[in-house]
């Protein structure tokens, strides 16, 4: 193991994993499929797709519902059905896009996307038979997988697939290593294939060795471009900037894609996701979300279709026992915070949870800045938080600190004794300062 | 502004476990120091204690309407004054020096995390100005009245004998266990190494500022010994004597006023200990720990600034050149 490998990043903090909740769980489908799902036209900040069906079509699983544009993602039908409607609908980013609506009746047959045959599984075609699975911005804020490769063919030389998963609570990447290593280790393989790259990292931390030693086995014990490096568990090493730290020993700047490393990072979910995609012709249909949370009834690792409503996931793992102190979208670091659960289900989802008043904590406001300087040694960007604090509402003086440079990975508030909202302010300060720039 | 609340755990329960933590560490030190100056060590600190947090109360109710005293901190203030006085000081003095403490040096610039003077070495330093009670140091194991203002047997102290050039007459196993003059809180480095520990695994204070801090000290004591006299004993003896420890491990590592960068908190002890030993070899003092930590209080902000931690991938350096892959 490599000194970057050790070493990871500098700052940091390790938090009680929790995942012993849903670590062991294998992956399971809904007990009952989803009575309709709500399918936005623009998912996750793509550009928005031209409907082909319209109210009363009658659609099957794996149809496509809506037409890309010159580079978009396109969108695909999770169930078979008939569609309702045709209309705005709320989604989880708080907008309201236009999205397709389908009701569930009857079972037509799955429709599948054309497979490539061997031969012609490289350059342009793959990368476009890749951009029709409908992958997409899943992975956080980078953009769309497909747009990624193409600026990394011929260029990238290290592809980095993102097994990490250092949030607390989330256990669906670490489900999907251990339970399909073929599957992420043959989409990786495509990805290395169309990138022209000489390796592949899997890049995986030390609190899933199960998923390790699942990926291992099927692993040439020697050579082979694919390889599976351990990180150390901390938190927040699956985010992009330390990640590629991790790898290659670069530190990107911000904003900076990680191309100017010679790598190209793609995740766990991605990777399957291309992998059945280029084999059998299935797109993006389904998501694993981890439901999870102390106070959830049962949770549990389910595979859900894509625009599935988040109140049936909870109703599937036996509700809550108690009134939650907050519901989330995503993990407990980075999520977003839901008012209500009739949103639907999208590929960037990845955890649903309920946190009980002892696991998450209510900000303080108008705590008070000890200066212990915790945020300050934690931070893995090398950045000084209390002065964001101390100044905010107050741009020019903010100025020397570098506000832009912080991946708002929440270390900072997670250890400030005095429960100051950090990451929350840092948020507020950037806006104010694209607000004066 | 809609943004996102993230994060949503948290990593303490309350801001009050460093404090209370800290008051954890010093109990043992009390101990000690009652086992060599008697019960009146236990008033004189209870009375600090009482006087701090009653200081910050009242000024709290009069001033901003909340108060804020169960987050221990006056009270943390209140044993680290008393540590720093001699056990025959009257009570009045402890109660004053404990009211400048709370409410000149710590309320009047803004409460909690806004005072940049450690507000227990202020309130020493304030008492300071009644020179016959803070000269008399004491001998130990006498039992002092509790009530009257004792008229005590004073000793000299190691301190004294060290600035006029001598080793002092206690010997090395005497000066680590604590049996000779001097403050309530000096009384015993070994108590005082022990609870620093502590403080350290429960990750309270880092090891950064009293190890810079006893290391300058003792580099400067190592290079600078009179002629005659042992090096390594020499070095020992200014390491054990004097508020050293309790300044090193209590009063250099206060969260508020020392920086909170690295490089900040390397400068800021390398300066404590340079001014320690420049006040006692060279000062009217024969104790520097006081005035050296106080005067690098004032120079925080700027040692934060001198050396802040670099931003990542901000460095300026081109990214092509400084790659280098890790291998398996």
């Amino acid at each position: 193991m490599s000194w970057n490998h050790f070493f990871g990043f500098s700052g940091g903090v390790y938090p009680r994993h929790r995942k012993s909740a849903t670590r062991n769980k294998p992956i399971r489908d809904l007990p009952q499929p989803p009575e309709r799902v709500v399918l936005s036209l623009a998912p996750e900040g793509e550009p928005e797709c031209r409907p082909v069906v319209r109210p009363g079509t009658l659609v099957a699983r794996g149809e496509l519902i809506g037409a890309p544009s010159q580079n978009g993602t396109p969108v695909y039908a999770s169930i078979s059905g008939v569609v309702e409607a045709v209309e705005p609908w709320p989604a989880q980013g708080g907008g309201t896009p236009v999205s397709v609506v389908i009701r569930a009746e009857g079972n037509r047959p799955e429709a599948r996307m054309r497979v490539l045959p061997p031969e012609e599984r490289k350059g342009g075609a793959l990368l476009e038979a890749v951009r029709m699975i409908g992958v997409g911005q899943m992975d956080g804020h980078a953009p769309a997988l497909h747009l990624r490769l193409q600026a990394g063919m011929g260029k990238a030389k290290v592809l980095i697939v993102n097994g990490c998963e250092s949030e607390p609570l989330i256990t669906a990447d670490h489900r999907l290593m251990a339970e399909d290593p073929e599957a992420v280790i043959g989409g990786a393989n495509y990805l290395l294939k169309l990138l022209g790259a000489e390796r592949c990292v899997i890049a995986v931390e030390s609190n899933k060795l199960d998923a390790i030693e699942a990926l291992q086995d099927r692993l040439p014990l020697r050579g082979g471009a694919v390889q599976v490096h351990t990180l150390k568990a901390k938190y927040p090493q699956g985010m992009e900037r330390p990640l590629v730290r991790a790898v290659t020993g670069v530190k990107l700047a911000p904003g900076q894609s990680p191309l100017e490393a010679g790598a190209v990072v793609a995740g766990v979910t991605a990777a399957t996701a291309v992998f059945y995609g280029v084999e059998e012709g299935i797109p993006l249909l389904d998501r694993v979300v981890t439901v999870s949370g102390s106070s959830v009834v049962r949770p549990q690792n389910l595979r859900v279709p894509l625009g599935t409503e988040l109140n049936e996931l909870l109703r599937a793992c036996g509700g809550c026992k108690d009134t939650p102190r907050v519901l989330l979208s995503g993990g407990p670091m980075t999520g977003r915070e839901l008012d209500r659960l009739d949103l639907p289900v999208t590929s960037r989802t990845n955890a649903l949870l309920a946190l009980g008043p002892k696991e998450s904590w209510g900000a303080q406001p108008n705590g008070v800045c000890l200066r212990c300087g915790r945020c300050v040694q934690c931070c893995p960007m090398g950045l000084m938080p209390l002065y964001f604090h101390l100044y905010r509402g107050r741009p020019d003086q903010l100025a020397p600190y570098h506000i832009e440079n912080c991946m708002e990975c929440g270390t900072c508030a997670y250890v400030c004794p005095a429960h100051i909202p950090l990451t929350r302010q840092i948020r507020q300060g950037k806006q104010g300062k694209e607000a004066r720039t | 502004m809609n943004v996102s609340k993230a994060p949503f755990l948290t990593s303490h329960d309350s801001a009050r476990a460093p404090m209370a933590d800290v008051l954890v560490a010093l109990i043992p030190v009390l101990a000690m120091s009652i086992y060599f100056y008697g019960p009146r060590a236990l008033t004189v600190t209870l009375v600090s204690v009482a006087s701090c947090v009653g200081a910050e109360a009242l000024f709290q109710l009069l001033v901003y309407r909340a108060l804020t005293v169960t987050d221990l901190s006056a009270a943390v203030s209140g044993a680290l004054l008393a540590f720093c006085l001699p056990v025959s000081i009257p009570y009045w003095a402890v109660v004053v020096g404990g009211v400048f403490a709370m409410v000149v040096v710590k309320g009047l610039f803004g409460g909690l995390g806004k005072n940049f003077l450690n507000p227990a070495l202020a309130g020493r330093a304030f008492l300071c100005t009644f020179p016959a009670l803070m000269s008399t140091w004491p001998a130990p194991l006498e039992a002092l009245s509790l009530t009257m203002t004792p008229d005590a047997v004073t000793s000299a102290t190691p301190l004294a004998a060290l600035g006029q050039g001598m080793l002092p007459e206690q010997s090395l196993r005497t000066l680590f266990l604590g049996q000779r003059a001097g403050a309530l809180g000096e009384a015993s480095a070994f108590m005082l190494i022990i609870c620093g520990v502590y403080l350290m695994l429960r990750r309270v204070i880092s090891p950064r500022i009293p190890l810079c801090y006893l290391g300058t000290v003792a580099a400067i004591a190592f290079f600078t010994h009179p002629e005659g006299v042992d090096a390594l004993t020499w070095t020992a003896c200014h390491l054990l004597s004097g508020g050293l420890m309790l300044g090193a491990l209590f009063m250099a590592t206060d969260y508020v006023t020392t920086p909170v960068t690295k490089g900040g908190q390397t400068l800021f002890a390398v300066g404590c200990g340079a001014l320690t030993m420049l006040i006692r070899m060279f000062g009217s003092y024969p104790e520097g720990v006081c005035y050296a930590i106080l005067i690098m209080n004032t120079t925080v902000c700027l040692l934060d600034r001198v050396l802040p931690p670099r931003p990542f991938g901000l460095t300026g350096r081109p990214k092509a050149s400084r790659k280098k892959e890790g291998t398996k």
